[in-house]
């Protein structure tokens, strides 16, 4: 599977076995992300079907409102998908326990996907 | 807090003098705790790409002026820009109003967050504003001035 670099960010995918670790890293602070990483990571969902999903977002230092929506949308894919996947954030993290605390709220109905701090 | 009081910067339409500032405002909070440089670094880039992105800059117009300071017990970030039509300042004092008057800056986040998840939010999305006040923990307010949009965010420091 390839991994995503633009600007300050890179979105590292890791596969071994039947889990495959989705780590973000850097600054997500693009002007149009649903353009740049959304079709990236929608492009990976049917390599993730029949895996453990772990979308770590530990090593992110930033991202920008836009982010949201691709992170929605790979989400809303993993969920119609069947795919388990657990969304890590930093919980020491003033910004992300905000921002995630909210998403996690969001995708609480959801069977397949949660989101927790570490 | 040390050094001067306010930072103050001309920028054009140009989406890589974001970071530029990012990095001259973290030098100005290099005093503050990390939660408030990280919100007030967030409420700042939050701000600038809504100009960027809806601002008109010409000869004519104007530039886009952003400002960072220091008042008593306050921080407050101002950015001015020339704007491309009316109907995008009507979005912006409508999401002001709103996030002013209902007093629930979450709650209205997790609207629009669940809007986008039902891919109800066709076009823009429109998170920022709400960000700043729900995550940021900054009251925002606006002055419209002869086509020029001014947003300011102020947060209690003290």
């Amino acid at each position: 599977m390839d991994n995503f670099k633009e600007d300050n960010l890179e979105i590292i995918v890791d596969s071994v076995g039947s889990t495959v670790v989705v780590c973000w890293k850097g600054r997500s602070d693009a002007r149009d992300p649903n353009s740049t990483i959304s079709p990236f990571l929608i492009k990976l969902i049917p390599d993730l079907v029949g895996k453990e999903v772990t979308i770590d977002f530990l090593l992110l230092e930033y991202m920008n409102s836009s982010t949201v929506s691709p992170i929605l949308k790979m989400i809303n894919e993993l969920e119609n998908h069947n795919v388990k996947s657990v969304v890590y954030y930093d919980e020491n993290l003033k910004w992300q326990v905000a921002s995630f605390k909210a998403l996690k709220t969001i995708v609480n109905i959801m069977n397949n996907v949660q989101v927790m701090p570490k | 807090m040390e050094g001067k009081n306010s930072l103050q910067v001309t920028i054009d339409l140009n989406w890589g003098i974001i970071h530029q500032v990012w990095e001259e405002a973290s030098v100005f909070l290099r005093g503050y705790e990390k939660n408030i440089r990280d919100d007030t670094l967030m409420v700042i880039s939050e701000l600038l790409e809504n100009a960027v992105k809806y601002g008109e800059v010409t000869l004519e117009t104007g530039q886009i002026v952003f400002e960072l300071k220091r008042e008593a017990d306050w921080l407050i970030i101002k950015v001015s820009n020339p704007v491309k039509n009316k109907g995008d300042i009507n979005q912006v004092t409508a999401h002001i109003d709103r996030i002013n008057t209902s007093g629930d800056p979450i709650g209205l986040y997790l609207e629009r967050l669940s809007e986008l998840k039902k891919g109800n939010a066709a076009g823009k999305i429109q998170l920022g504003l709400y960000r700043i006040a729900y995550e940021g923990e900054y009251s925002l307010h606006y002055i419209i001035l002869n086509d020029v949009v001014t947003i300011i965010a102020n947060r209690k420091v003290n």
